[in-house]
């Protein structure tokens, strides 16, 4: 076992994620092979030290923040083995460069693609706007290493059976869009993605790829009318290519529909040009096309979906795209500002919910009576709701509506994290969600293949010591 | 008042450029081509005062074949009122005095009083263009400018001079304007525009319409003649210093001092 790092300056680059969590560590591994991460976790379990495995800390929920004992960063698990398998520590935008260098497509998109891993993706079954047509994570891993607490390496694929002896938990995830709790899985592939860290440490992958669309045409389309942009929605993915289903003849068929509410229109006024004055909201929307863009489409069910179709913007190639997701990226930077000048940390949801139910889902949003932003996947009815306390007093009020819309998420059918996972934040959301028999079987499984709640502990459960989720 | 913009269509920034052959240049057939960037701002500038109706005219001149019309179209859909695609056989190979001559002559030949242009094109980054053609024209040159006040006379141009100084030029019209980074925000097409771009139409004209001597411009009338295409000399491979720690610290100080020489 290589020697772990334990220099204070050098953890100290390893104690938190995007979740702005403080934690703490005493000893660092970069472990270069899967043999090293055994050797790691083996050594840890033997022990009785928490291990908490680290990426690249693209994390909202606190996933990769310690509470103590041994960091197990993937970073050096760094190689690409051939256009379909890499390693887990490899950047995921960069895998996706090369991927499509060669006209190929690795679809998983999380904002964070050009932050984060390839593993943490695949631990934490990440999603992102083109999640509409191609699903999330999980559909594009055909196999994967993984390392088990007591240092066992397996390979696993969907035709690797669940041992027979392992505790599988009984429960049906919600059918929405969702990264929360153990995959009711009947392989092994399949429970070790989205399990945030707590079952196993995934080394190297093996990715299942498609062919390239010829082209993708963008456009923002703004709406002065609430109730039109969401019925331009329905219209939008009705008949749309969805995960396991092809399109319907003649559908409009985007491949992502993002939304941004009027306070996220406001924060962006400033820094990007021809956002129309008379706009409540708009439409981020990818069109993949095969090399004729279907404008003419479009424009008309614009005109009669009751869009500000004058001011729809659009850009048909990568350069042009990039300039429209400028939108997309002034959010989090004016949120940021926000946060800084308030002196306190955003509430943010991540549910999703059915296509049923997001009216009532979007009017429990408008009704929350303080400073906030709205935007998200809209097309897998999943918005991100921003509450901006500026008091000790609203933060503590923020986060019982938070609370209390992730009742109502799932009271209509929906989860309480559809990208984020669970991490330490939410896992009084995810017994909210899942109940006290799921939550059991969770337990189960996690004491019997890491008595000691060595690894990720924590995460997506209590921990036998650490059982007070952090505060945030 | 007619403005006209010197339009060049460019490998995207981020294509990986490849030399096809030592005597020939890049390989290009893999290349996505986008609207040299700092033409963009020069497209913004022209259309900022469309807008104020400062300018009743938006021409589009690029020096091109066919493959170039996505790019005049982007730019039709921006908002320019015209284009025109400067094409014929005798352009072939012509250097940066041939281009310069080439629209200097169509500038003259639409009635532009006012050319906007990008300070230099991001694939051969010569730079040379705006202000030959400027010089041809006989009209004052301000480049680099990253912030502009046009009236019906001339002109009033700033731009960076080094050391945090600003240098501030007037000119009188008719004037050449190579912009820089920061002089505006280019506004994107509309999906309206690119629709109406589709119908509007792209004047394709040759040496005789524009009144250019075929003999000055093209291959052998060049000046610059290239010789050689080569990529830049490899990287040389990074090093991992071998032994314990104390021989390590003394094999990188002692790289540092003699190999590299920072310290």
């Amino acid at each position: 076992m290589q020697p772990p790092i334990t220099d204070p300056a050098v953890l100290a680059g390893y104690l938190t994620d995007a979740s702005n969590v403080p934690g703490r560590a005493d000893a660092l591994f970069r472990p270069r092979s899967a043999e090293e991460v055994a050797e790691v976790l083996a050594a840890a379990t033997a022990q009785g030290v928490p291990v908490t495995v680290t990426a690249r800390r693209t994390s909202t929920t606190a996933a990769a923040v310690p509470r103590g004992g041994w960091l197990l960063s993937t970073e050096r698990l760094c190689t690409v083995h051939a256009l379909d398998d890499a390693d887990a520590g490899v950047l995921l935008g960069e895998y996706q460069a090369q991927v499509a260098a060669a006209g190929r497509l690795f679809p998983p998109d999380p904002t964070s693609r050009h932050d984060c891993s390839l593993g943490g993706a695949i631990a934490c079954n990440a999603s992102g706007a083109r999640s509409f047509r191609y699903g999330p994570t999980r559909p594009w891993v055909r196999a994967v290493d993984v390392v088990l607490p007591d240092g066992r390496i397996l390979h696993a694929d969907r035709d690797t059976p669940i041992p027979a002896d392992w505790p599988l938990p009984a429960w049906t995830e919600p059918g929405v869009k969702t990264a929360a709790g153990y995959f009711p899985a009947d392989n092994l592939l399949d429970l070790m993605i989205g399990q945030e860290g707590t079952l196993g440490v995934i080394t190297r992958a093996w990715l299942r790829l498609t062919d390239a669309p010829a082209g993708v045409l963008s456009l923002i389309a703004f709406f002065d009318d609430a109730d039109a942009l969401r019925a331009f929605v329905r219209r939008a993915r009705d008949g749309a290519r969805r995960p396991g289903r092809l399109a319907r003849p003649g559908a409009l068929d985007p491949a992502a529909i993002e939304y941004y509410g009027p306070h996220a229109l406001d924060m962006v006024r400033a820094r990007v040009p021809d956002v129309p004055a008379a706009a409540i909201g708009a439409l981020f929307i990818e069109i993949e096309h095969d090399g004729e863009p279907p404008l003419d489409r479009w424009w008309d069910a614009l005109v009669d979906g009751g869009a500000l179709a004058d001011d729809t913007v659009v850009a048909e190639d990568e350069r042009g795209r990039e300039r429209l997701l400028a939108v997309r990226h002034a959010i989090p930077a004016g949120v940021n500002e926000r946060v800084v000048h308030n002196g306190m940390p955003k509430v943010g949801t991540d549910f999703a919910v059915p296509d049923d139910a997001l009216a009532p889902m979007m009017a429990a949003y408008d009704a929350v009576d303080m400073d906030k932003i709205c935007f998200g996947h809209i097309g897998d009815n999943h918005l991100h709701l921003n509450l901006l306390p500026r008091t000790a007093d609203e933060l503590a009020r923020a986060k019982a509506i938070y609370r209390q819309l992730a009742l109502q998420a799932v009271a209509l059918g929906g989860t309480v994290s559809a990208e984020h996972g669970i991490g330490k934040l939410k896992r009084a959301l995810l017994a909210d969600m899942v109940g006290p028999d799921a939550l059991a079987g969770f337990q189960a499984l996690k004491r019997h293949l890491d008595p000691g709640f060595v690894l990720g502990r924590g995460n997506i459960l209590a921990g036998p010591v650490d059982d007070a989720a952090p505060n945030y | 008042m007619k403005i006209g913009v010197l339009l060049k269509q460019v490998p995207a920034s981020d294509s990986r450029i490849k030399i096809a052959d030592p005597q020939r240049g890049v390989a290009l057939d893999d290349v996505k081509w986008e609207i040299n960037p700092y033409d963009e701002f020069a497209l913004e500038a022209a259309l900022a005062l469309l807008d104020a109706k400062v300018a009743s005219d938006v021409v589009l001149l690029t020096v091109g074949g066919a493959d170039t019309e996505q790019r005049i179209r982007d730019g039709l859909a921006r908002g320019a009122t015209a284009a025109v695609r400067l094409d014929d056989a005798a352009f072939g190979g012509s250097d940066c005095l041939g281009v310069s001559r080439i629209l200097a002559a169509a500038v003259k030949a639409e009635g532009i009083t006012l050319v906007f242009a990008g300070k230099q094109a991001i694939d051969g980054d010569n730079a040379q263009v705006p202000a030959m053609v400027a010089e041809l024209l006989g009209w004052g040159y301000v480049g680099e400018v990253d912030q502009l006040e046009v009236t019906g006379a001339g002109a009033k141009a700033w731009r960076a001079a080094g050391g945090g100084a600003r240098d501030v030029v007037e000119v009188g019209l008719p004037a050449v304007i190579g912009c820089d980074k920061g002089l505006n925000q280019p506004r994107y097409a509309s999906l309206k525009g690119i629709m109406m771009a589709k119908r509007k139409k792209i004047d394709v004209k040759g040496a005789g319409a524009i009144g250019v001597d075929a003999g000055s411009v093209g291959a052998s009338a060049a000046l610059v003649s290239e010789t050689n295409w080569g990529e830049p000399p490899a990287r040389p491979p990074g090093r991992v210093l071998q032994g314990d720690d104390a021989a390590r610290v003394k094999a990188l100080v002692a790289a540092l001092r003699d190999e590299v020489k920072v310290i």
